[in-house]
């Protein structure tokens, strides 16, 4: 535990006792259940943001449920894990919501998936299980079997209604016109403006975190590699984190670069393709197909390098699953270098349509403090005037050596999210070639150390959409005990829902691209 | 670039797209695309089979060194965790992608092995 953080809990209103955490940046406080509110707005006032929050129960092994807010320090490089024992008996506890509402969610999903009722919460409808499921049916709890199909019933939804004069509701999905994920979108509207946006989204949840429970990591790792097709590397590489800071497990160098390496590509192909797609959303298409020929040029650069076009498969416990081949990647360089060029003249030519750049500027607006309540991340904070990026708050890898600058925008709309993907694209182009070009001798496969019985640890990284934070702790026979996978789009989703309010309906396709968020990571 | 010039070049180059299916389009080099057997190479030892993370192999052995290699790609995940499993090399990851089938029975591959088989 670094001093800075140490002070912050000796200075701390709530009683707040430090326990040793498997990793050199955790800090395992445990606290009351009646404290979490005011521990959580306490820390909040000091700097941290929420990174996570996981519900465990932990009754096979002879205690109760538990509740895990897991809170970043991004000034120290820190993370404070606070938790709080709650009674099988009565799995109660007072809403942190009211005071940090940013989590909001993560309290509904505990509440359907484990049970335990946060009092006080401002909207406990149902958000991960539909009402359809059975009242009192709660998957995660242990007792419950992965493979059992639950009765459904047919329940109406209950939705936020505006009511007024003229006032109207518009469903939008959950099935769309285009190729894009399961989501419903309920708009109330007074004529042309949006009021309030309620999104329905689980419409994707598979139960992965219940799925790899009793699972070896190394089978486990599959699946959290296909949580969602876009961020696989970054999944992966929070995952095998995670793992690797439980068995305190040293990556070779040349596992490090390479990682780096693969979660820039990641990058690259997602922020070039997500700029070609917020002009699909402004209907000028011309930025939209040349926007994919740039993307697939990226992807088929993938391929090459890695034998698939998202990355599949590489990553593994240890390091990466096999070496690459050092002929490809120096000749990939060339490939890089006209991949820039073009993409640098593409910006240029869309950036110079004055219907265009019209169009992004002001719809979708977020303010700082929207996305600082939300704990908003990733690329959505940083057009917001937040300046968060995991790559430098808790650097992993090789970031540290790379310097990467965060490129932070503060004007808050479609057009500032789009201008931080193209500078953070330059910047992805230009450290995936430094990457390459410094690429340290020797091999990036290894065997893992054991992890020791009930250990739990965090593992993150900075993906396209901003950080992917997993939360994993092992049963006594290297196997996962409970994982929970904090994606990028979960913390950003309540994003969209307020970047719409007071726009106009047609708008709202190229606002939700200028996110460009994963429903099947938010849902898992 | 200004967005006309832009406009100009790119409706001037000869199109990204191709005749395909009309036209061969190959994958890239390097793509790990359907594991396949080199059947000669198969001492069944049935290492694929504990590995594949999916129980996508199926490996059946006779007496005699006489078996069958089974795989259904409805399972594979294309994750090459079984060519690195194998002790003798006998599975390659062959550049074929396109596995759409009428019916789900098609998607997999039978290879029979040993005594009087060439392995088809």
């Amino acid at each position: 535990m670094s001093a800075q953080a140490a002070a912050i809990l000796q200075a701390s209103p709530v009683r707040l006792t430090p326990q040793p955490a498997s990793a050199p940046n955790e800090v395992l406080v445990l606290c009351d259940r009646a404290d979490l509110a005011g521990a959580g707005a306490y820390l909040d006032s000091r700097g941290a943001t929420l990174a996570t929050m996981v519900g465990l129960d932990l009754t096979p092994l002879g205690e109760d449920y538990a509740l895990e807010y897991v809170y970043s320090l991004p000034a120290f490089d820190e993370f404070i894990r606070l938790r709080a024992d709650i009674p099988r008996d009565d799995p109660e506890y007072p809403s942190v919501t009211p005071l940090l509402p940013a989590a909001q969610w993560y309290e509904r999903e505990a509440k359907d998936l484990l049970g335990i009722i946060p009092v006080g919460h401002p909207d406990p409808r149902r958000l991960v299980l539909h009402d359809a499921w059975p009242r009192g049916y709660h998957p995660l709890r242990k007792e419950i079997s992965a493979t059992e199909a639950p009765p459904l019933a047919n329940r109406r939804f209950d939705y936020f209604e505006v009511q007024g004069e003229g006032i109207y509701e518009l469903p939008v999905g959950p099935i769309h016109a285009g190729i894009i994920e399961p989501g419903h979108f309920r708009f109330s509207n007074a004529g042309e403006l949006i009021l309030h946006l309620d999104a329905r989204l689980f419409y994707t949840h598979r139960g992965v975190e219940k799925i790899v429970e009793g699972k070896s990591f190394e089978d486990a790792l599959f699946t959290v590699e296909r949580t969602c097709g876009v961020c696989t590397v970054s999944h992966a590489v929070s995952f095998c984190s995670a793992v690797e800071r439980m068995a305190r497990a040293e990556l070779s160098p040349a596992a490090t670069w390479l990682r780096t390496l693969l979660l820039e590509l990641e990058r690259l192909y997602n922020h070039v393709g997500d700029i070609g797609n917020i002009c699909a959303g402004a209907g000028f298409h011309l930025g939209s197909s040349q926007g994919a020929i740039l993307k697939e040029r990226l992807q088929r650069l993938n391929e090459t390098l890695t034998g698939h076009r998202f990355l599949m498969g590489v990553v593994g416990l240890g390091g990466l699953r096999y070496d690459l081949e050092p002929g490809v990647l120096t000749s990939s360089l060339e490939t890089l270098r006209e991949i820039r060029r073009d993409f640098e003249a593409y910006m240029g030519a869309v950036l110079s349509s004055g219907s265009f750049v019209g169009r992004i500027t002001g719809p979708g607006h977020v303010s700082a403090e929207t996305a600082l309540a939300l704990a908003g991340t990733g690329v959505a904070a940083r057009a917001s005037g937040v300046a968060t990026d995991y790559r430098q708050e808790h650097p992993h890898l090789a970031y540290p050596r790379l310097m990467m600058k965060r490129q932070v925008d503060s004007t808050g709309d479609v057009g500032a999210r789009l201008l931080v993907r193209a500078r953070e694209a330059l910047d992805s182009f230009d450290a995936a070639a430094e990457l390459i070009d410094s690429l340290p001798s020797g091999t990036a496969v290894a065997a893992m150390p054991p992890v020791p019985r009930g250990a739990s640890a965090l593992g993150y990284s900075e993906s396209p959409r901003g950080a992917n934070v997993h939360w994993l702790m092992a049963d006594g026979n290297s196997r996962v005990y409970r994982l929970r996978i904090r994606s990028a789009s979960f913390a950003n989703w309540p994003l969209v829902t307020r970047a719409v309010v007071e726009n106009m309906v047609p708008d709202f396709p190229l606002i939700n691209k200028s996110f460009e968020l994963c429903y099947a990571c938010c849902d898992r | 670039m200004g967005l006309i010039r832009f406009l100009l070049t790119k409706a001037l180059s000869k199109p990204v797209t191709t005749a395909y299916p009309a036209e061969v389009t190959l994958p890239q080099r390097g793509i790990r695309g359907t594991p396949v057997l080199v059947a000669e190479r198969c001492q069944l030892t049935a290492a694929c089979e504990a590995a594949c993370p999916t129980g996508a192999i199926q490996v059946d052995r006779g007496p005699a060194g006489v078996g069958s290699w089974h795989i259904d790609y409805g399972r594979c995940i294309f994750c090459g965790v079984c060519i690195q499993a194998c002790p003798d090399k006998a599975i390659v990851a062959s550049e074929r992608f396109e596995l759409a089938v009428r019916q789900r029975g098609q998607a997999s591959t039978t290879y029979r092995l040993g005594a009087g088989h060439d392995g088809s």
